[in-house]
């Protein structure tokens, strides 16, 4: 019991003396290599957690829109001009002549509305 | 001795509590790394002028008796169009895009002249993906075209609608249409990715010039086209040097009434497409694409018959391109040859029979060329000669109609 304030304070000096080596080995963080930090997907991501790669998966997605709705617009579809030649807009060739081709073709005086050549 | 504990495990404790805070303050000054763009959103404009002269055997449509003279056009079709693409949140990226324009159209055949000068339709897109979950990235779209442009053209400016085969747009003015589109993306592997979906286009109804005449004044007739329903698949895959991307869709379509009378009902349509782009050097690359289109038969009228009837043979034809380019890439230009060969079937009428549709070939070959500006700025051009064969049709005594035209093309895009 005699030694009881020698044993505080060799206790406090041996766990001082670990915290700071363990303290020591956390550098500052500006010498410290950093942790890989969350990436940020534009895309998403696969099944696996890779990033998908974004061009290829907007162009996916635009065509699998653009393909579903061929006939929203003959004179403006839905993507820029400069994309036109990328898609194939094929017209119907009945409904061109028929709904907007010339002449025009009325009921009353043929009495059918027949595919025209 | 118990004391002696205690201040062991007090001190343990003050060191785990400065080891802990000493990693918490890392983790919240690492730096969040973006993909491949700083910002959240970005806008981009995009505009052409695009001018084609045609000239031809027999002016168009090749079906109109009074055609047998040759005719010539010319068109200038400025379409322009801006996108504003972006993520509101991490896991949500919306496309907006709005699309119109203006075109100039005028065809001359034996001294008669029609034209029309004004603005077409509108579009308006917006699309919003879900990027919060692996492996699947769902999204729906919203599709509208806005009736702006002229759908009924009366007199001799009928004939300013010109061949869809060598002009990009057949038509300036449509109904109100909506297309609402559902789909997914899976991307198996980061490069190759499959995208299926679902789309219906709602064809509102509009006004077309009549062929008959009351009191003097042109008549009009309220058509209304079938609406679509359209499932599609689609795959893109990317390794070094190759890029490959292949389609396919089908379609059905419900009957078109012209003043609320049946008229004329679409036959299912089925589409493929397919492409692929090699890198030869980090100069220079090629693409070669195909498409292919078949369509069922047709439900017409008959003479004195109510309803509609599926056609005794089909009168639609099967349509094939192929479409091939090459670039040179070298700093802000980029440049190189393009070339197209479409071929049109005859249907299945007999050649004496007055549905019968002759074969079709067009041929076109050109250039396209692009330039950096800046980083935000390119100019684009493209240069490109047409040839077009239609096959006598001797049901109709129409001989063969041979054509041929021309587009130059320039244009611009800016990105925000």
């Amino acid at each position: 019991m005699r030694n009881r304030p020698f044993t505080v304070l060799l206790a406090l000096a041996l766990t001082s003396a670990t915290g700071a080596a363990a303290f020591a080995q956390h550098k500052p963080p500006a010498q410290q290599k950093p942790l890989a930090p969350p990436m940020r997907c534009l895309e998403g991501r696969t099944a696996s957690g890779e990033c998908v790669d974004p061009d290829l998966a907007q162009s996916a997605r635009q065509s699998a829109i653009v393909y579903a709705i061929p006939k929203l617009s003959y004179s403006s579809p839905p993507y820029l001009p400069s994309e036109d030649y990328g898609f194939y807009a094929l017209r119907d060739h009945h409904e061109i002549s028929n709904l907007f081709g010339f002449p025009p073709i009325s009921p009353g005086t043929t009495g059918f509305f027949r595919n025209r050549p | 001795m118990n004391r002696f504990l205690t201040v062991v495990l007090s001190a343990a404790a003050i060191c785990d509590a400065a080891s802990a805070f000493a990693a918490d303050q890392m983790i919240t000054k690492a730096p969040q790394k973006v993909q491949s763009q700083d910002s959240n959103w970005t806008a981009t404009f995009n505009t052409e002028t695009r001018y084609f002269w045609w000239d031809s055997s027999r002016a168009f449509p090749t079906n109109n008796q009074a055609s047998n003279v040759g005719g010539a056009a010319q068109q200038v079709y400025t379409p322009y169009g801006f996108e504003l693409d972006g993520h509101p949140t991490e896991d949500l990226k919306v496309e907006n895009e709005i699309r119109s324009g203006y075109v100039n159209s005028r065809q001359s055949s034996g001294g008669a002249t029609g034209s029309y000068s004004g603005p077409v339709d509108t579009s308006v897109a917006s699309t919003a993906t879900y990027l919060g979950l692996k492996g699947v990235q769902p999204f729906a779209s919203i599709n509208v075209n806005i009736p702006t442009g002229k759908s009924a053209l009366f007199g001799n400016d009928a004939h300013a609608r010109l061949d869809s085969d060598v002009v990009d747009t057949p038509t300036f003015g449509q109904g109100l249409n909506v297309g609402p589109v559902v789909g997914v993306n899976l991307p198996f592997t980061k490069s190759l990715i499959v995208s299926i979906s679902g789309g219906y286009t709602y064809q509102g109804p509009f006004d077309r010039e009549a062929s008959t005449f009351v009191g003097g004044v042109q008549g009009v007739n309220r058509l209304k086209p079938g609406d679509d329903t359209t499932v599609t698949a689609n795959v893109k895959f990317r390794s070094a040097p190759w890029t490959l991307s292949a389609s396919g869709s089908y379609m059905t379509e419900t009957g078109a009434n012209n003043d609320g009378v049946p008229s004329y009902k679409s036959g299912d349509r089925m589409s493929a497409n397919a492409s692929a782009r090699y890198a030869w050097n980090a100069d220079w690359s090629s693409k070669l694409g195909a498409s292919f289109t078949h369509q069922n038969k047709n439900n017409i009228t008959l003479l004195g018959l109510p309803g509609l009837f599926l056609e005794a043979f089909n009168s639609n034809s099967n349509v094939t391109t192929v479409k091939w380019d090459t670039t040179y890439s070298h700093g802000p230009w980029s440049a190189g040859p393009v070339a197209l060969f479409m071929f049109r079937d005859h249907n299945a009428y007999d050649v004496m029979n007055a549905t019968f549709l002759p074969q079709k070939t067009k041929w076109s070959a050109g250039a396209a060329a692009s330039y950096d500006v800046t980083k935000q700025v390119t100019f684009n051009g493209r240069v490109e000669h047409m040839w077009l064969r239609e096959n006598p049709n001797p049901g109709t005594d129409i001989p063969a109609v041979t054509s041929q035209a021309w587009l130059i093309l320039l244009g611009g895009t800016g990105n925000f």
